[in-house]
């Protein structure tokens, strides 16, 4: 008895362990974009996004990722990184503020909350100057997600305007 | 009351304790006014205070002196400002908790008793403080040496409060200063020619749970279309200068020269027309002679417009020494030697054009005119 109980086990593990290897998470991004319109309805001012692939110098453009996990297992760490396009600057506060969200000024070398951003000018005489950096010299967005349960899925955005 | 001056070094030999509120009225170096100055002067002088009554001030003041040989700062030598009263308080303070906590010190080192001849580990291990004190006595000093450098550490952050408490609001007021000097925005720069392609790709990197990782991307285009602008027409000159002391000869043609400026981001073809020309006590004008339409231009700088300089436009494919704009296709609408553009309202002439910079860019030379 104790013999077909070993064997029994013995197999099982063949049977379950190539299923376990199998298990993993796959996340798919997508990624839209979409213009700024404003129209006036009934006197009203209505702003709304349009999705676009069409942009004019100036217009306020909003990118939506959506992000899903559709593997059987949870990802960790998940880090979103968007280089924000040359010939558009990130407009401040558009963001989605989810997980911890920090930019970078130096094309995605090294990521800091907006406050911490500070860059240094050589001034005329020699001296150094420390400034902070504005969100137009944003070159990267990053949103770090502790975590994405398989089968789940959200969205991040951030608006930016066309130079 | 016979008024007269005295001088900070008297003053500080006498040790009168002057209230705050003197001191900010005086104007003696000390800190008096002019009527308690004048007062402790007599009572130098007559060696009588008229106030209180037979006693020698002299006498009253001698037992106060206890740094007689030497002479306390004025009160602008002070670093924070005070008398030499205050200063000379400040010291008495000092040397009253620096003798206290001595004091401490010897009553615990007195409570200390013999060590026993015969040693446990644990007092073998206490036996070794300097000061030879019981095993008690031991955690008792530590502990009153703890609580006595906390009071020196009070101490020191009140100096530190007293001394450098200006110096540090003016720190303060400097850094303010810097921020509001130098933190105006930059230039805006022109806007991006029509036909570029603004392409955005997102990517994320995860991990499994067993530490495998994981990609993906996605990547979505946008391209920038024309916007219509109206251009910028103004004179240029006119050949042969007419004025009114020397007005153009009968009979003679006068050229006048016009410039166009596109303001639109990207080719637009312009028509020239003549309109609202009126003919006075002259024949009919020729109207214009040059070409009746122009194509303009606009195309994206990759370095910011100096007055003379080197920049980098997008190539457009063909080495042909015209560089076109990102939604032109058709030669002879792009810009070439000795053509004008604008930036920032600023006119510049291309002086030369070299398109086989590679990296997709083209090398526009200008002069500022």
């Amino acid at each position: 008895m104790r013999r077909v109980l070993s064997v029994v086990i013995f197999l099982s593990f063949f049977l379950v362990a190539p299923i376990a290897a199998w298990a993993k998470p796959a996340i798919v991004l997508e990624i839209s974009t979409a213009k700024l319109v404003v129209e006036n309805i009934e006197g009203r001012e209505v702003r709304k996004f349009v999705p676009t692939n069409q942009a004019e110098p100036g217009q306020t453009l909003i990118y939506t990722i959506k992000y899903r996990n559709d593997g059987d297992e949870t990802a960790t760490n998940v880090v979103i990184d968007d280089p924000i396009p040359q010939g558009m600057s990130y407009l401040p506060g558009s963001a989605s503020d989810k997980g911890e969200l920090t930019f970078s000024i130096d094309g995605g070398q090294t990521y800091k909350k907006p406050s911490l951003l500070t860059y240094e000018i050589t001034n005329s005489d020699g001296s150094r100057e420390k400034r902070t950096a504005s969100p137009e010299q944003y070159t990267n967005i990053r949103w770090q997600l502790p975590e994405v349960a398989a089968g789940t899925g959200d969205e991040v955005s951030f608006q930016v305007k066309v130079k | 009351m016979k008024k007269r001056a005295i001088t900070s070094r008297q003053a500080s030999q006498a040790a009168i304790p002057v209230m705050p509120a003197i001191r900010t009225k005086a104007r003696d170096p000390d800190g008096m006014s002019g009527f308690g100055a004048s007062e402790v002067a007599t009572q130098l002088q007559t060696g009588k205070s008229k106030k209180k009554g037979p006693e020698n001030f002299r006498a009253r003041a001698r037992p106060l002196q206890i740094e007689k040989n030497r002479v306390i700062p004025a009160r602008s030598r002070a670093p924070n400002g005070v008398s030499g009263f205050s200063v000379l308080r400040e010291i008495a303070n000092r040397k009253k908790k620096r003798s206290s906590m001595n004091r401490k010190v010897e009553k615990f080192r007195s409570r200390a008793g013999p060590l026993p001849a015969v040693r446990s580990p644990a007092i073998r291990a206490r036996s070794r403080d300097p000061d030879g004190l019981s095993a008690a006595n031991v955690s008792e000093k530590k502990t009153t040496e703890r609580q006595l450098s906390k009071i020196k550490e009070k101490i020191m952050q009140k100096n530190q409060l007293q001394f450098n408490g200006p110096v540090k609001a003016i720190i303060g007021a400097l850094a303010l200063t810097v921020l509001v000097a130098f933190g105006a925005p930059q230039a805006a720069h022109a806007s991006t020619a029509a036909g570029t392609k603004l392409t955005n790709t997102v990517t994320v990197d995860y991990k499994s749970v067993g530490n495998v990782s994981y990609s993906d991307t996605a990547t979505v285009t946008v391209t920038v279309s024309l916007v219509e602008a109206k251009p910028t027409v103004a004179f240029v000159s006119q050949t042969p200068v007419a004025t009114v002391a020397s007005p153009t000869d009968e009979n003679t043609a006068v050229a006048q020269t016009y410039s166009i400026y596109s303001n639109s981001n990207g080719s637009e073809q312009f028509t020239i027309n003549q309109a609202g020309f009126t003919a006075t006590n002259i024949g009919a004008a020729t109207g214009v002679t040059a070409s009746s339409t122009v194509w303009l231009g606009a195309t994206a700088l990759t370095t910011k417009a100096t007055a003379s300089a080197t920049v980098y436009v997008p190539y457009d494919g063909t080495n042909d020494g015209e560089i076109l704009t990102n939604s032109e296709t058709t030669a002879g609408r792009g810009i070439v030697a000795n053509d004008y553009v604008m930036i920032g309202g600023t006119k510049y002439q291309v002086t030369a054009i070299d398109e086989t910079v590679g990296n997709g860019l083209a090398e526009l030379t200008w002069m500022q005119r």
